[in-house]
């Protein structure tokens, strides 16, 4: 019986794997069946009881596909995933240059030592409190210069930096370790729709007079940038852990500096071992530039919200811009299940 | 301060909702991954094959996206819910993929031999699956689910785009000056000190989440 042989079919992509059952024998291949069946009946019949839904909802009607048959309603949608590409491009290759840089920064020989997260810690909180004072200076600044003067203020500064400066020094605090450790321990921790609407609010202060959709560009790329460089920066450093001691130790052997040993033998390694789980995460990262929703960005999904409310077909431009979505994203996937599995082998 | 402080019932209230999504959600997706997975590793080729779509859909399409299609779009078919409701199915059935998709890898990780042993004293599928191989599963899981909680609870302040009342959304409006709860403005509009105090409630309980998880996953892994 052909339907037989092919549902009993073992699944021959995990060969090698965990092995269930064997060769069934009559019995057995009866309760299979009759259990395929009950499974089928149940799957079909709820397909069957959507597309009842469909139609006794009158979701089928012509006139809400209408316009998905003239091709203004899918340039709609085609320019919104445009600025899906825009926002999600840019702020992967930011992410992908970010985090190696955090994960090469963070792989310093040495575990991280306590007055190290200490001292990182009190780097971040210090620079996220100056946020506020600052952005008072800018908002300030209409008025003549009140309290102190602007020089004093810049001998402040540089006092306040010389004094960081020694002791870092003092401490024996490794300044790039530490940073970056932090950077990704902190942006990694947060939700990503906190440091988008997060921009939302600073950059129109930071820099005033552009446009609304200027802010929420910048706001999504930057948000974006920020955790899934952190996520990447993980992604390479596991990668750069997984190259044995022995490639430094040879590349320090025959006069390479650690710097060079990490950029010329290391490295290019680790960057080829991680990188289906790079491209995981770049599709990850594009999958939520939908978070663009949050200030405004008209991506696919704003633009697929737009266009229902506009033609009063909710569910039918979620269906097509799902469906585009669902291309998208799954090419990028099937690279990285590709890659996987080419390692594998 | 003074703004954090005059404001914390509202901002507690929220927190608590975005905890009840964010557990609630995952607890479903729980159910339903182990369903998928179990589905995917079944003798039975169709039921492989539902699993394999199912996780396929979930994992290509943004967890927005999908919030929007649940809100903006499943109503047109059936009953209208409420946001929070709404919010939580839609969050299990995103979790969901990605779970089953850890504890298939957990299930791949139970050596052969475990299989043909039970099979050997007489154990069927089901009895093989339940006693044998999930037990072992789920505890070499326990790392990529720890991850999936974390990242769970980070997900779902995409729930405030559907107008569900969590931390990101409510802090949001605070900082514009309004009380969501009361609808009332307030004296003043300052969004930083709502943002930092949502910011550090992320990050003390995405420490924590991390730091139990990892326990957990140190304590029940698997030696081999």
């Amino acid at each position: 019986m052909r339907v037989s042989e092919w549902i009993l079919a073992p699944d021959l992509s995990h060969a090698g794997e965990l092995q269930l059952v064997e060769e069934l024998g009559p019995r057995a291949r009866r309760r299979a069946m009759i259990a395929t069946a009950a499974a089928l009946a149940l799957i079909v019949g709820g397909l069957a009881w959507v597309v009842l839904r469909f139609k006794t909802k009158h979701q089928f009607d012509s006139q809400l596909w209408a316009p998905y048959k003239s091709w203004g309603s899918w340039r709609f949608l085609i320019y919104g995933l445009g600025n899906t590409i825009k926002a999600g491009g840019v702020a992967a290759l930011l992410a992908l240059i970010i985090g190696t840089t955090a994960a090469v920064w963070r792989s310093e020989r040495g575990t991280q030592r306590p007055r190290e997260v200490i001292a990182g810690l009190a780097i971040f909180f210090g620079l996220l409190a100056a946020i506020p004072a600052w952005l008072n200076r800018t908002v300030s600044k209409e008025g003549k210069a009140t309290g102190v003067s602007g020089n004093w203020k810049a001998v402040a500064v540089i006092g306040v930096v010389v004094i960081a400066a020694a002791l870092l020094r003092f401490l024996r605090i490794r300044f790039k370790k530490t940073l970056s450790a932090t950077y990704v321990e902190v942006f990694r921790a947060c939700a990503l729709v906190l440091l988008i609407s997060f921009g939302f609010i600073l950059f129109p202060r930071v820099l005033p007079h552009h446009s609304l959709k200027f802010y929420a560009y910048v706001s999504l790329v930057t948000g974006l940038t920020l955790y899934y460089s952190t996520v990447i920066a993980e992604v390479v450093r596991s990668g750069i852990r997984s190259i044995p001691s022995g490639q430094t130790e040879a590349a320090l052997t025959i006069g390479l500096t650690e710097g060079r040993a990490m950029r010329f033998v290391v490295l290019p390694q680790a960057l080829r071992r991680a990188l289906p789980n790079i491209v995981t995460q770049v599709a990850s990262l594009f999958k939520d530039t939908s978070l663009g929703i949050f200030v405004t960005y008209e991506e696919l999904t704003k633009r697929a919200q737009i266009s229902g409310e506009f033609g009063g077909n909710n569910l039918q431009s979620f269906i097509v811009a799902g469906a585009m979505y669902f291309a998208f994203i799954a090419v990028l996937t099937t690279i990285a299940n590709r890659l996987r599995a080419q390692q594998r082998r | 301060m003074k703004y954090i402080s005059e404001n914390f019932s509202t901002l507690a209230r929220a927190a608590w909702i975005t905890i009840q999504l964010s557990l609630l959600s995952f607890a479903v997706g729980l159910v339903i991954g182990m369903v998928v997975a179990i589905f995917r590793v079944s003798p039975l080729r169709p039921l492989r094959k539902f699993g394999a779509i199912y996780v396929s859909l979930m994992v290509n399409t943004p967890v927005a996206f999908l919030m929007f299609f649940g809100f903006y779009g499943i109503p047109k078919l059936g009953p209208l819910v409420s946001g929070f409701v709404t919010a939580v199915v839609m969050m299990s059935l995103y979790v969901g993929g990605y779970v089953a998709e850890a504890i298939r890898s957990g299930i791949n990780t139970v050596p052969n031999g475990q299989a043909e042993a039970a099979r050997a004293i007489g154990l069927t599928f089901s009895q093989t699956v339940r006693h044998v191989v999930m037990p072992q599963a789920f505890r070499s899981s326990f790392g990529p689910l720890g991850v999936l909680l974390n990242a769970n609870f980070r997900n779902v302040a995409v729930a405030g785009a559907i107008g569900v009342g969590e931390l990101v959304k409510t802090q949001r409006v605070l900082g514009e000056g309004i009380n969501p709860m009361t609808g009332e403005n307030l004296a003043y509009a300052k969004p930083f000190p709502f943002a930092m105090a949502s910011f550090a409630f992320y990050l003390v309980v995405g420490f924590a989440l991390a730091a139990i998880a990892t326990r957990l996953d140190h304590k029940l892994a698997v030696k081999r």
